[in-house]
């Protein structure tokens, strides 16, 4: 299951969901989707968050322990 | 294990069907067939009363619905944002519009072959005519006010082509993100599956109905039925993926 901080990010930068979507051209309930883990982002997307955060994907995203070996 | 199951479910039901179709065409049953006719004559005699009742409450519950949910749908919570779920009366408002808009189709459809030849009854086949027009100017309106309902709330899904363009489903389909679209590919999936099982059903009771009344009509029924349902659940799983 992919765990995030997204919503950490987003209220550290102090913006909104509706903001945060604008700036990565995805809907407030795809955002909100993501940071309720929901919904799993395309790598596009992810990649998109990381920039606008200015930080790794890894720091923002991350594999649920030992999901990969499960798998 | 699972598919050899299914597949002997399908081999029973379809004996089932297969040993009741064998009997009524080797045998018949006179009062079967006199209570089929009975029912086929009461509907064809009260066809402009039954149109006119199924549009008033259509008709009523969309623009009661669509006014309840207009509010809800662009209610705002403390911090000034749109609440993520859609409101239930949308839902409610769009799926009564489908009902409406092909249950008009198939009962103008329907009644048409019943009065056309009927001289008496070209007043029927006005009143018919105009309730069908009616049935699908309100459809059509609330669908295009339901649609700028969304592009209201969501303006990244406004679109330069109108509502009713050919050219809008596509348009209005590119403007979705990934997420949104992800709902759309799942709902068409499973409608896609689940159609499938119900255009079986609907051939056999297709089959069985023409058994019955020997009248090919009721086979535009079954197919409109089969239209409405599989919109309906596509709708339906749109909001429940959307509910998560």
């Amino acid at each position: 299951m992919l765990r995030t901080n997204l919503k950490k990010y987003r209220e550290q930068k102090g913006i909104s969901q509706t903001e945060a979507g604008k700036l990565v051209k995805v809907s407030r309930q795809t955002i909100s989707s993501i940071e309720r883990g929901e919904y799993n982002p395309s790598i596009i997307l992810v990649l998109k968050l990381a920039e606008l955060f200015n930080t790794r994907v890894e720091d923002i995203f991350w594999l649920e322990e030992n999901e990969y070996e499960r798998d | 294990m699972k598919e050899i199951k299914g597949a002997l479910k399908l081999f029973l039901i379809g004996g089932v069907i297969g040993v009741f179709a064998g009997w009524f065409v080797a045998v018949g049953d006179k009062n079967l067939i006199s209570l089929a006719n009975k029912i086929s004559e009461l509907l064809k005699s009260n066809l402009l009363l039954l149109t006119l009742v199924f549009s008033v409450i259509c008709i009523l519950i969309i623009v009661l619905t669509f006014s309840r949910g207009k509010k809800e749908f662009l209610a705002k919570d403390n911090s000034g944002e749109y609440y993520d779920h859609d409101s239930k009366y949308q839902i409610v408002c769009s799926i009564t519009g489908i009902i409406l808009s092909y249950g008009s189709f198939i009962f103008y459809g329907w009644s048409i072959p019943q009065l056309i030849n009927v001289e008496e009854d070209i007043r029927g086949f006005i009143i018919i005519t105009i309730l069908f027009l009616i049935n699908i100017a309100v459809s059509s309106t609330y669908q295009v006010k339901t649609v700028k309902l969304v592009q209201k709330r969501e303006t990244r899904l406004e679109t330069k082509n109108e509502v009713m363009s050919v050219k809008f489903s596509n348009e209005y389909f590119e403007k979705l993100d990934e997420a949104q679209q992800m709902i759309l590919y799942e709902a068409s999936y499973k409608n896609y599956k689940f159609t499938t099982v119900l255009m079986i059903v609907a051939i056999i009771i297709s089959f069985l109905l023409n058994l019955v009344f020997m009248n090919q009509n009721y086979t535009l029924l079954v197919l409109g039925l089969v239209l409405i349902i599989s919109q309906i659940k596509f709708i339906m799983s749109t909001y429940q993926k959307k509910e998560g």
